[in-house]
């Protein structure tokens, strides 16, 4: 227990020391990181480059988010909803847009944990869970 | 036709057209009916978190890097990876009427093929627990219909009296007696018309049994007429530790409906130990720090945020009740256990069963000394209190006097005499299961062992003796009883009728 807290203290170390300005993952701090981790590797380097991982990856989620639409091609009113979701979050998200052809119209963003969802697979879904 | 088409449009017009917005993580590891759970970075505490194929968990452990959910349903069907997604609600039971006489599981769905649950109306499984001001003083009797208990340790509506003993002593037996005899009370009040009769409604929430257990207490139940006033909450040994931690809190949800509508309800726990073993299990898996006996260090709010939810509403709080049974299940008869020093320091008295009384036919195996009710005669009517309240020490003097007897030979007067009417006493509370006994005719029986009719009969005798009594009372000299029951007070005159009766009881005997 005490072990993992170590490493996960360690972790969120390095994940600040990866991080620019604007808050973003830069790679080549991160590139750094793990040649330094390289030449001298820690006590328990594979818990902390595992949990490294994990932080890193929640924190490039956090302003690189999936637009899932019928088709992906991008569209004007994807960069509408790219630009209200930057307004509210506050910061510039990325959103990379995929095909998901069972949404038949609407659309779905992920953005870290969150996940916003109008779409008519969505609403059969719940008119289905509100008739059992 | 058309009222399928109306329902289905209707469904569509109430439909939310707005965008929705969850909050989704990842199954990491899956073990023993945990999930732990990477991402759902806003979920609640108890939150309801769903899963893949209708699975629903519960979010116990907020982490900062991921949340420990236990699992309710069938975990077989989940896998590392799958998503889970909150759902902003805290589980809920359906509570109501529509309940009686069904058995459902830890979340309310029900389990005996009777169809769904006639109910609108659903409760969150944790709530607070009253404060002081909704609360009034235990003053009404809830008769458990065993003479040992009803006359010595008596129990009070929204007191919580624990039924404590080793395994096999009768501790269900006296919660299924005292369930039965609610029902019987119901029924004669439905019967008298009485406007201002208050029924007791009664929920037995079963944890970590045997299935064929919860099975024979149904059948019980319906054998007995008293299914139509029951609720039955299953969690039994096979169910995941989960539903059996959740079951009590679900049953007291059911119960509090009766409560804060102003009616009188009657829960039964059977059994609290099993729960603190779910729960420990529950805690082992999700990494909590263990402490004695290998328990988390909140077991003790485990059980003391449950019991405190049973209470006493006063009138301005709609007058009504929750009284709470739970059972605890010593070693060896060992009560300084962890959990039940927990329970006894929780409860408002206790009820405890001895194994060597048991084995040598006492039974109820009830141990005078060790069993209390901090309530007290306030929750005995007043007809009883007049004719019970030297039993519980002419009963300690006689176990006393009883070990000193051993020794002697020659033993003076005054001594025969206490150790003849305790044995009495003794073979008086002897009663057999699932046949409960009305208060009127407990006060009667009591009136006449505190008036020497039963001297000159042959301690051996005494059961069967006790028995024609209860019959000839029930069916020949009704008229004193009748007045007990109606005034719950002994005056002269009824003192007299119960004398005469019991005069001409007497001489069937001779």
């Amino acid at each position: 227990m005490l072990k993992e807290a170590k490493s996960s203290k360690i972790a969120k170390g390095l994940v600040v020391l990866s991080l620019n300005e604007e808050g973003r993952v830069e790679p080549e701090k991160v590139n750094h990181i793990l040649t330094e981790l390289k030449k001298e590797p820690a006590r328990r380097a594979l818990p902390i480059l595992r949990k490294f991982l994990t932080l890193i990856k929640r924190q490039i989620n956090t302003y690189e988010g999936s637009l899932e639409k019928f088709d992906s091609n991008a569209d004007s009113s994807s960069n509408l909803i790219s630009d209200k979701i930057s307004l509210a979050r506050g910061k510039k998200i990325n959103l990379l847009i995929q095909e998901n052809q069972p949404l038949i119209a609407g659309f779905r963003m992920r953005i870290g944990d969150d996940v916003y969802e109008d779409s008519i697979a969505s609403r059969i879904a719940r008119l289905k869970k509100s008739l059992t | 036709m058309s009222s399928i088409t109306d329902l289905i449009r209707k469904e569509i017009e109430n439909l939310s057209t707005d965008a929705t917005r969850t909050n989704v993580g990842t199954i990491a590891t899956l073990a023993d009916g945990v999930a732990r759970v990477e991402g759902l970075s806003k979920v609640m505490y108890n939150e309801m978190v769903e899963f893949p194929n209708n699975v629903l968990g519960i979010a116990l452990n907020l982490e900062e890097d991921s949340v420990g959910c236990v699992l309710l349903g069938e975990t077989s069907l989940l896998k590392e990876g799958d998503e889970a997604r909150t759902t902003g609600k805290l589980l809920s039971v359906p509570v109501g009427k529509g309940l009686l006489g069904r058995v459902v599981d830890a979340v309310g769905r029900p389990i005996d093929e009777k169809g769904p649950i006639d109910s609108d109306i659903t409760y969150p499984v944790e709530r607070i627990a009253p404060g002081i001001i909704p609360r009034k003083s235990v003053t009404q009797p809830l008769q458990t219909g065993i003479m040992a208990v009803d006359s010595m340790i008596p129990i009070g509506r929204g007191q919580r009296e624990l039924i404590i003993g080793d395994r096999s002593t009768g501790k269900t037996t006296i919660a299924i007696d005292t369930i039965i005899n609610q029902a019987k009370i119901n029924k004669k009040g439905k019967e008298s018309g009485d406007a201002n009769f208050r029924p007791v409604y009664c929920i037995y929430v079963a944890v970590g049994q045997k299935n064929s257990n919860v099975a024979r207490t149904i059948k019980v139940f319906e054998e007995t007429g008293a299914m139509e006033y029951v609720t039955i909450v299953s969690a039994p040994a096979a169910d995941n530790p989960a539903n059996q931690y959740l079951a009590p809190y679900a049953g007291c949800a059911m119960g509090e409906w009766f409560m804060e509508n102003g009616m009188d309800a009657l829960i039964v726990y059977d059994d609290l130990s099993k729960h603190a073993v779910a729960y420990r299990q529950i805690s082992l898996i999700l990494k909590r720090p263990s402490g004695r006996e290998a328990y988390p260090g909140d077991v003790f709010y485990l059980h003391s945020r449950l019991l405190e939810r049973s209470a006493r509403l006063n009138e301005d709080n709609g007058n009504g009740s929750l009284t709470a049974l739970p059972i605890i299940e010593t070693q060896m008869g060992d009560v300084s256990g962890y959990i039940p020093t927990n329970v006894i320091s929780i409860t408002d008295g206790q009820i405890f069963l001895e194994t060597d009384l048991f084995n040598k036919g006492i039974r109820p195996a009830v141990s005078v000394g060790l069993s209390v009710s901090r309530v007290g005669s306030a929750a005995q009517i007043k007809a009883y209190k007049k004719v019970s309240g030297k039993v519980k020490l002419e009963l300690a003097q006689f176990r006393e006097l009883a070990a000193f007897s051993q020794f002697e030979s020659d033993l003076d007067a005054a001594t025969k005499a206490r150790l003849d009417r305790g044995a009495r006493i003794v073979e008086l509370f002897k009663q057999s299961a699932f046949n409960p006994v009305s208060v009127e005719i407990q006060t009667a029986v009591m009136w006449a062992v505190q008036n020497d009719f039963f001297d000159s009969i042959e301690v051996s005798n005494i059961a069967s003796s006790v028995n024609s009594l209860k019959e000839y009372l029930s069916t020949q000299g009704t008229e004193a009883c009748e007045e007990i029951y109606k005034s719950g007070k002994l005056e002269k005159e009824t003192e007299e009728k119960l004398r005469s009766a019991l005069e001409d009881w007497k001489r069937t005997q001779s």
